[in-house]
C-alpha cells in the first residue's frame, strides 16, 4: 500500500518492461481463452453427435445385418457348446454406436 | 527482489509482473478444464457401447424367455407318469429340462456367451430357481461385459413364473374277458396339469445376487 501510495516515479527502461510484461499477458490469456472455446465448442460437437449416434442405435430400424452366436459355456461343470445362432439387425452405422436385435423371420 | 520492494521507486514491474501470473493461472484453469471436458468424450462413447451391448443381448434372451411356455401333465391314480412339454424358441431344450428339476425342486444355473463379430462378448448367467415354492421357475440372467475382475456394465434381468395347476378327474373303460371271468371296470384318475409362463421382465442396473 505504501509503495503504491508512493509519489516517486521509476525509470522509462522499468516502464517498459512492465508494458511488455503487461502485454505477453493479455496476448496469453487471450490465446488460451481462445484454444478453450474451440475446444469446448468442439467437445458439444461431439457430444451432441453422440447422442445422435445414441438415439439412431437405440430407436433406428436396423439396416446393417450381422449374426450373435449363444454359447453355454458351462453347466453343472459341463461344456455345452452351441445353442443357437441368431441372425440380427444392427442399428447405427459401422464407426458409430451399435446396437442389435433378433431379425423376425418371415 | 527484497531490495526492489523495499524500495521508494515505482511499483509497476512487480505489479506487472503478477498481472501475468494471474493471468497465466487463469488461462491454464480455462485450457485445463475445456481439456478435460473432451476428453472426457471417448469413455463416455465407449461406456454408451458397452451398455448398447449388454442391453441388446438381455432384450434378445427376454423375448426367447417370454415366448416360452412349460407344461407338466402328471396322471394321479393312474399310470404316475408325468408328460412334459415346452414350447419356446432356440431355448426350449435347455429350459424344458431346467423347468423339469425345478418341478421336481432343484434349482439349476447356467453359463452363457453371446458372441457376434461386431460386439463385445457378452456373459451371461442364467438361474431358474426350484427351491422354494413361492418362487419356483423365476428366472435371473445377469449380463455382463468381461469376466471376475474385468467385470463392467453388468445388468441383471429377472422374470417372474406364472404357474397356473388345474385338475380336472377323468375316467376310461377296461372290459371285461370274453368268457365273463374278468368283468369290465372303470379306472378313475386325476390329470394334473401344471402350466408356466414367464412375464415381468425386469431390467435392472447392475449385478443382483
Amino acid at each position: 500500500m505504501k509503495k503504491l501510495k508512493s509519489k516517486r516515479g521509476e525509470t522509462i527502461s522499468e516502464a517498459l518492461v512492465t508494458v511488455l510484461i503487461v502485454a505477453l499477458a493479455s496476448a496469453l490469456l487471450v490465446m488460451m481463452t481462445t484454444a478453450s472455446i474451440r475446444i469446448q465448442t468442439s467437445a458439444e460437437e461431439q457430444f451432441d453427435s453422440l447422442y445422435d449416434e445414441l438415439t439412431i442405435a437405440e430407436t433406428g430400424a436396423g439396416t446393417l445385418q450381422g449374426s450373435v452366436t449363444l454359447n453355454e459355456t458351462e453347466a453343472t461343470g459341463a461344456y455345452k457348446g452351441r445353442i443357437a445362432n441368431y441372425q440380427t439387425w444392427i442399428s447405427g452405422d459401422a464407426d458409430a454406436l451399435q446396437s442389435y436385435r433378433k431379425a423376425v423371420t418371415p | 527482489m527484497k531490495q526492489k520492494l523495499s524500495s521508494k521507486r515505482g511499483a509497476s514491474l512487480a505489479i506487472g509482473l503478477v498481472f501475468f501470473l494471474i493471468c497465466a493461472m487463469v488461462g491454464a484453469s480455462v485450457l485445463a478444464a475445456a481439456t478435460a471436458s473432451s476428453g472426457s468424450i471417448q469413455t463416455k462413447r465407449q461406456t454408451h457401447q458397452d451398455y448398447l451391448a449388454v442391453s441388446s443381448a438381455a432384450q434378445l434372451l427376454r423375448d426367447e424367455i417370454l415366448s416360452s411356455e412349460f407344461q407338466a401333465v402328471y396322471n394321479e391314480g393312474d399310470s404316475g407318469m408325468t408328460r412334459y412339454s415346452f414350447h419356446g424358441a432356440s431355448l426350449a431344450s435347455l429350459m424344458e429340462a431346467d423347468a423339469k428339476r425345478a418341478y421336481a425342486g432343484s434349482s439349476v444355473s447356467r453359463n452363457f456367451e453371446l458372441t457376434s463379430d461386431e460386439f463385445e462378448t457378452v456373459y451371461v448367467r442364467y438361474e431358474m430357481r426350484g427351491d422354494s415354492l413361492e418362487y419356483k421357475y423365476d428366472v435371473t440372467l445377469v449380463f455382463s461385459l468381461g469376466e471376475g475382475s474385468q467385470q463392467r456394465q453388468a445388468m441383471t434381468l429377472t422374470f417372474d413364473a406364472v404357474v397356473f395347476e388345474q385338475e380336472v378327474g377323468d375316467s376310461y373303460e377296461i372290459p371285461g374277458s370274453d368268457d365273463g371271468v374278468i368283468p369290465p371296470s372303470t379306472v378313475y384318475f386325476t390329470v394334473k396339469t401344471t402350466t408356466v409362463t414367464w412375464s415381468q421382465a425386469l431390467l435392472e442396473q447392475g449385478a443382483r445376487a
